[in-house]
C-alpha cells in the first residue's frame, strides 16, 4: 500500500564521544530539506561506443557530439545554470577513461550540459560505461 | 498501467512513478543532424526511460512548456527559473507513438535552429534514422557528416 511520510526532520539516536578527554554530544539530526536538496536530481550511464542509453533518470536524450563527447538533457531542467555535475568513465578491460571536461564547449544550460572523455594520451575517446550525475535545484 | 492523474503533481515525483513502474523502451530511432558547417554530424539518442514515458502518456509536459523555459533563460538577466510551475502545473499530454515521440523529442532537445530550417538551405541539416544505418563502426566518426544524396523527397517517401 502506498504511504506518505511528511516530516521536517530525520533524528537518529544521539551519540556521545569522548574528545580529547571530554564527553562531546554528537547531534544526529537532520532537516529533511537537505536530504531532498542533496538528492542527485539526474544521472545517466550510456555506452559511448554505441552510444546506447544502459541506465538513467530524468534524462530524456543523450547527444553523441563527435568522439568523447556528449550532451545529455533533463526532463525536469534545473533551476540554474549553476548546478553540481560529476562523471566517470572506463571500460571493463580496464582502458583508462577520464572525464576531462564538464563543461565542455560552452556553459551549460538549465537543461543541457556537455562533457568529453579521453583517454591517457589526453585524446577525446570513447568508452563502454560512461556516466554522469547532477545535484542542485530543480526548475 | 493506467497513469495516476498527474497534473500538479510535480514532474520529478512523475518521474520516480515511471521509473519504478515502467520498463525502459530502447527506441532503434536515431536524429541526426548538423548545427553547424565545421563540425560532424550531432547524433540525438533517444533515452529509454524517457520513451517509456512518453508511450505512457499523462506524465510529460507539452514540449511548449520547454520552449517558455528557454524563453526565459536566454534573457540576458536570467539568473533562476520562477516559471518552473509550467512543468508541473500544466496537463501532461497524452500517450504518443514512437514516432511521435520523436518528433516531440527534436522540438525539445535539438536546437531550433535546427529543426525550424531543416530542409531549407541547399542540404539537409537534420535526418532521423534507424540505428543500423548509421555506420557500424566509429572509425572516421569526427568526419560523419548528412550525406548529400538525401533529399527532402527522401523523407517524405
Amino acid at each position: 500500500m502506498a504511504g506518505k511520510i511528511i516530516a521536517d526532520q530525520i533524528e537518529g539516536t544521539t551519540t556521545t564521544e569522548t574528545v580529547d578527554g571530554a564527553s562531546v554530544t554528537i547531534p544526529n539530526s537532520i532537516d529533511t530539506k537537505y536530504v531532498v536538496n542533496g538528492s542527485a536530481k539526474a544521472f545517466e550511464i550510456h555506452d559511448s561506443d554505441s552510444v546506447t542509453v544502459i541506465e538513467s533518470f530524468g534524462i530524456s536524450s543523450i547527444t553523441d557530439g563527435t568522439t568523447g563527447i556528449c550532451s545529455p538533457v533533463f526532463i525536469n531542467n534545473m533551476a540554474t545554470p549553476e548546478y553540481f555535475s560529476v562523471g566517470s568513465t572506463g571500460n571493463e578491460d580496464q582502458s583508462i577513461g577520464i572525464i576531462a571536461s564538464m563543461r565542455d564547449g560552452a556553459a551549460a544550460t538549465t537543461s543541457t550540459y556537455t562533457y568529453r572523455t579521453i583517454n591517457s594520451a589526453n585524446a577525446s575517446t570513447d568508452r563502454d560505461n560512461t556516466m554522469s550525475c547532477n545535484h542542485g535545484d530543480l526548475a | 498501467m493506467q497513469t495516476p492523474q498527474f497534473k500538479g503533481t510535480h514532474l520529478f515525483d512523475r518521474l520516480c512513478w515511471a521509473k519504478e513502474n515502467l520498463d525502459g523502451v530502447q527506441s532503434d530511432y536515431r536524429v541526426v543532424y548538423e548545427d553547424s558547417v565545421d563540425e560532424c554530424a550531432k547524433i540525438l539518442v533517444p533515452d529509454p526511460n524517457w520513451m517509456a514515458c512518453a508511450l505512457q502518456g499523462g506524465i510529460l509536459p507539452p514540449v511548449w512548456v520547454y520552449h517558455e523555459l528557454a524563453k526565459d533563460e536566454a534573457q540576458p538577466d536570467f539568473k533562476k527559473h520562477t516559471r518552473g510551475y509550467l512543468l508541473h502545473n500544466t496537463e501532461p499530454v497524452e500517450a504518443m507513438t514512437e514516432e511521435e515521440a520523436i518528433e516531440y523529442l527534436i522540438l525539445k532537445d535539438c536546437p531550433d535552429s535546427v529543426w525550424k530550417t531543416y530542409n531549407e538551405g541547399n542540404r539537409l541539416k537534420m535526418v532521423i534514422c534507424r540505428k543500423e544505418q548509421l555506420p557500424q563502426t566509429r572509425e572516421w566518426r569526427n568526419a560523419w557528416k548528412i550525406s548529400d544524396a538525401l533529399s527532402s523527397t527522401d523523407l517524405a517517401a
